[in-house]
């Protein structure tokens, strides 16, 4: 009850700031730490757990993509300069005369009242401090960390050391609101099943619509807590580091509610009727992240929001899952119909989700799609000294690219490209005692490749914001079409081609020159396997520049 | 994943260095003779032998369609004819295969060697071998044609030595070497070379009566000008298996010779048990690059006994008969007409 009362109080200074102000601005920082420094053992899905929430607040929460600053494994002067970037935000947002809401959101270990990010530390005393002196007229903080176990493992702090350091009295700011994952004397807990922490799971779950009591289609904070705080406290209960019971502090004025999200607006709504009953688990396909867990009572009728996708839902039974593959590509209502699932061995899950974790300096990097229109220029180097009258000339291509970010793991990026180029060149063809010919061809050339990049922004490791580099493997099919033109031409033959496949490496730097695109040069070294006249070793190498466009 | 690892390695294996793009292959396309470096092309012929040049044989009936004959009735520049349809319907044919099944990538490739096939040809309703060899001296070329009846499923252990293969039914029928002037332009694939035509074993596969044992070619097409050897071994002839030569020279203007032996039943009577009996005709023959000429035949053997007679026939640039001695030496026009002087009988 305390609680509640708490958050009516809060909700009066929004809904007062709502009813004057149409559209408060939304800014986030997001801050996810995978290594708490020596002894610590390193979380899985901290960095998950900041997508998961950049997600919903993008999705439903009325927050542009711009406007959510993070950082993954920083040290402490990253996160300093992303609360100094957000006050700057702020500032200017409330010189326009507009109102702003900021949240701040911690994943990552703690202890002894300071987060440990890495071999550094924050003291959650500044953390309150840079928040109050924000400046935004609601400051909404989360603070997840924990985690343990085969299944779950032990997050953060030990158990003599608790996180969540004196919320009670050393965070009570007007117009603030500090939320924890547990509580004093509790770890919080991270699952392998979930890929991510129980209470951010939660959290996020609540947010797209599941924890609307009320069913008016928005998710208020008093809403959003009380089912992070129910469902992470059952769902941990049998867990071997115990039940774990997320916390608060608030200190708000007002009249009215905090309105976090409002799923009922959202373009995808997947609604759960009343006759069903279980735990059930929304995938995102397209990305093999888990975005939801639905626990239905049988009764009511429960619904989430998500943005246009492909879902899988599946329903975990004792034998077995039910399952179903979701179209979600135009706007509407989803009912989730069990009798149309399939009936699916836990062997053959199809949607299990991939273990990623991690974010980038930008969240806008990290998740989801970019793609990308450029030129190369790629060259033949005939490494056994062999002078085959130009077989391979040097040809110029236009590339099309398309980057999918963390769908294996963090900081690695599947990359596919396609090129097409050409030139006109000349064939000279050494017959020997039959003389030599030379042929006048147009070449053309086809090239579609994957590769596996390891991202490294340089931000996070030598300060150079916005630079970022890129290295790994590619496979690429290249193809080579030789059209003989001119006078002379040989006999009876228009056309010569080769496919092959040719392994290699791509090296790239990008600067990102805004939140929605970057430049990007690089390399690329290849083997070019020549089977056709002898088997011939040759390397391809390539320097190519693209634009991007970071979606 | 264990099993799409090597699924994927075994795809891009067998994808990896698919084509033609090769230098040599385009020596080896300059060493595969053209029609017209082998083209028997007498006075009256010229405008189809330009269509067959330019035209592929629809089929192996196609040999004889081309031969179709003209009657004669001993014009001897009707007989010339003729017999150049008959030898071009047999090259021309073999070599439409060869060019057609050589203009695939090859189905092997090794450092002087190329072997496409065994491709099966709808349009023949047969399988075909073709196999090339580049000599030592880099200018030479030896080929070999093997043809079968049908389809043949699977790549036989056969090469250029192997007359008969008898577990895929594929039949040796064309063998030669050739040198092209060049590599491009006008120069490729017309050169010298040899061509052994292996008739008895095509009219087999044709379901054709034995028309000859074999029947080999030398020829040399450089700078326009052809010279043709023909010797046809093993012709049956009057049910007798006779040997014969032939001679063809034609110059970058179009004036030329023929020297050919035919058999022809010009001496009325019958012999042994009412057969008839054919007489050797010599026939010598040469003309202008205007196309007026004059030949000569003579008749011996068969009904004609130990008698020889002489024909002897002029034509005009339209190749009509300006002037004609027969067997009985009747003469009609005038042998003033004649425009070049009576070839020399060897």
């Amino acid at each position: 009850m305390r609680i509640a009362a708490a958050l009516l109080c809060s909700l009066a200074t929004l809904a007062v700031a709502g009813s004057a102000h149409a559209a408060p601005q939304r800014f986030a920082v997001l801050i996810a730490a995978h290594d708490g420094g020596e002894g610590l053992p390193r979380l899985r899905y901290a960095g998950r757990d900041a997508t998961r929430l950049a997600d919903v607040l993008v999705d439903v929460g009325g927050f542009a993509r711009a406007d959510i600053l993070s950082v993954v494994d920083g040290d402490a002067d990253v996160v300093r300069d992303l609360l100094e970037a957000l006050r700057r935000r702020v500032e200017e947002t409330k010189a326009r005369g507009n109102e702003a809401i900021v949240v701040v959101y911690y994943s990552g270990h703690a202890q002894d009242g300071r987060l440990r990010l890495g071999d550094d530390t924050f003291a959650m005393s500044e953390l309150r401090a840079l928040l109050e002196d924000s400046g935004a007229d609601v400051r909404l903080a989360f603070v997840d960390a924990c985690g343990a176990g085969a299944i779950t493992r032990e997050k953060g702090a030990t158990l003599a050391a608790p996180f969540v350091v004196k919320v009670d009295d050393a965070l009570q700011t007007t117009g603030q609101v500090i939320i924890a994952s547990s509580s004093r004397d509790e770890v919080s807990q991270e699952s392998d099943e979930i890929q991510g922490s129980f209470f951010t799971h939660y959290l996020t779950t609540g947010l797209r619509g599941d924890a609307d009591r009320d069913r008016d289609g928005q998710v208020t904070l008093d809403e959003a807590y009380a089912y992070a705080y129910g469902r992470t406290v059952a769902a941990t209960a049998e867990t071997r580091a115990g039940a774990q019971h997320p916390t608060y502090d608030f200190d708000l004025k007002g009249r009215g509610d905090v309105v976090l999200t409002s799923p009922g607006g959202a373009d995808v709504v997947v609604q759960f009727p009343g006759e069903l009953e279980g735990r059930y688990f929304v995938v995102d396909l397209d990305r093999q992240l888990f975005v939801a867990e639905v626990d239905k009572q049988k009764g009511g009728t429960s619904q989430i929001a998500l943005p246009r996708g492909q879902y899988a839902i599946k329903k975990r039974l004792d034998s077995h899952l039910l399952m179903t593959r979701v179209q979600a590509r135009a706007k509407g209502t989803i009912v989730v119909d069990e009798r149309s699932m399939e009936t699916v061995s836990f062997a053959d899950d199809w949607a299990k989700g991939s273990p990623i974790a991690g974010v980038s300096s930008r969240i806008d990097q990290a998740v989801g799609f970019s793609f990308a229109v450029g030129g190369a220029t790629s060259a033949v180097v005939a490494t056994d000294g062999v002078d085959d009258g130009g077989l391979f000339p040097a040809v110029a291509s236009f590339a099309g690219r398309a980057r999918f970010h963390h769908l294996l793991r963090s900081q690695l990026t599947l990359d596919v490209d396609v090129a097409f180029g050409g030139t006109r060149s000349t064939r000279v063809v050494d017959g020997g005692a039959l003389g030599t010919a030379a042929f006048d061809v147009d070449v053309r050339q086809a090239q579609a490749g994957g590769a596996i990049l390891w991202e490294q922004p340089l931000g996070e490791v030598v300060g150079l914001d916005g630079i970022t580099v890129l290295a790994g493997p590619r496979l690429s099919g290249l193809l080579f079409t030789h059209t003989f033109i001119g006078d002379v031409r040989p006999a009876g033959l228009a056309e010569q081609n080769f496919l092959t496949f040719t392994p290699g490496l791509e090296g790239a730097v990008a600067w990102s020159f805004s939140s929605w695109g970057h430049l990007e040069v690089g390399g690329r070294a290849m083997y070019l396997p020549y089977t056709v006249d002898s088997l011939r070793h040759l390397a391809v190498v390539e320097g190519f520049a693209t634009v991007w466009l970071d979606l | 994943m264990r099993a799409a690892v090597p699924a994927l390695a075994a795809v891009v294996v067998a994808l990896a260095g698919c084509g033609n793009l090769s230098q040599e292959d385009l020596l080896f396309r300059a060493g595969v003779p053209a029609k017209q470096a082998v083209a028997v092309v007498p006075p009256g012929t010229e405008d189809e032998v330009d269509d067959a040049l330019s035209t592929r044989a629809q089929g192996l009936q196609a040999t004889r369609r081309q031969a179709v004959e003209e009657a004669c009735d001993g014009d001897l520049l009707c007989e010339t004819r003729n017999l150049a349809r008959g030898f071009n319907g047999f090259t021309f044919f073999l070599l439409d295969i060869v060019d057609a099944i050589s203009a695939l990538p090859p189905t092997e490739r090794s450092p002087g060697r190329r072997v496409w096939g065994p491709h099966f040809d709808a349009d023949q309703g047969a399988t075909f071998r073709f196999e090339m060899n580049r000599a030592d001296d880099g200018a030479t070329f030896s080929f070999c044609l093997h043809a079968a009846r049908g389809f043949v499923g699977r790549a036989p252990a056969v090469d250029c030595d192997v007359e008969s293969d008898e577990e895929s039914g594929l039949q040796r029928v064309l063998t030669g070497s050739f040198a092209p002037s060049g590599i491009a332009g006008d120069s490729a694939r017309l050169g010298k070379g040899t061509m052994r035509l292996e008739t008895e074993r095509l009219n087999r596969l044709n379901g054709e009566a034995r028309f000859a044992r074999v029947v080999d070619f030398a020829f040399d097409h450089t700078d326009g000008q052809t010279d043709i050897h023909i010797d046809m071994l093993g012709a049956s002839v009057d049910e007798v298996e006779r040997d014969a030569a032939y001679d063809f020279t034609r110059s970058a203007a179009g004036d030329g010779t023929l020297a050919f032996d035919v058999f022809a039943d010009l001496v009325p009577g019958d012999g042994l048990l009412g057969r008839r009996q054919l007489e050797r005709v010599r026939l010598r023959a040469a003309w202008l690059a205007d196309k007026a000429g004059r030949a000569i035949g003579v008749v011996d053997g068969g009904n004609a006994g130990e008698q020889t007679f002489t024909i002897e026939q002029c034509w005009d640039t339209g190749l009509a008969t300006v002037y004609r001695r027969d067997v009985g030496g009747e003469e009609n026009g005038d042998v003033g007409q004649c425009a070049v002087e009576a070839p020399a009988l060897d």
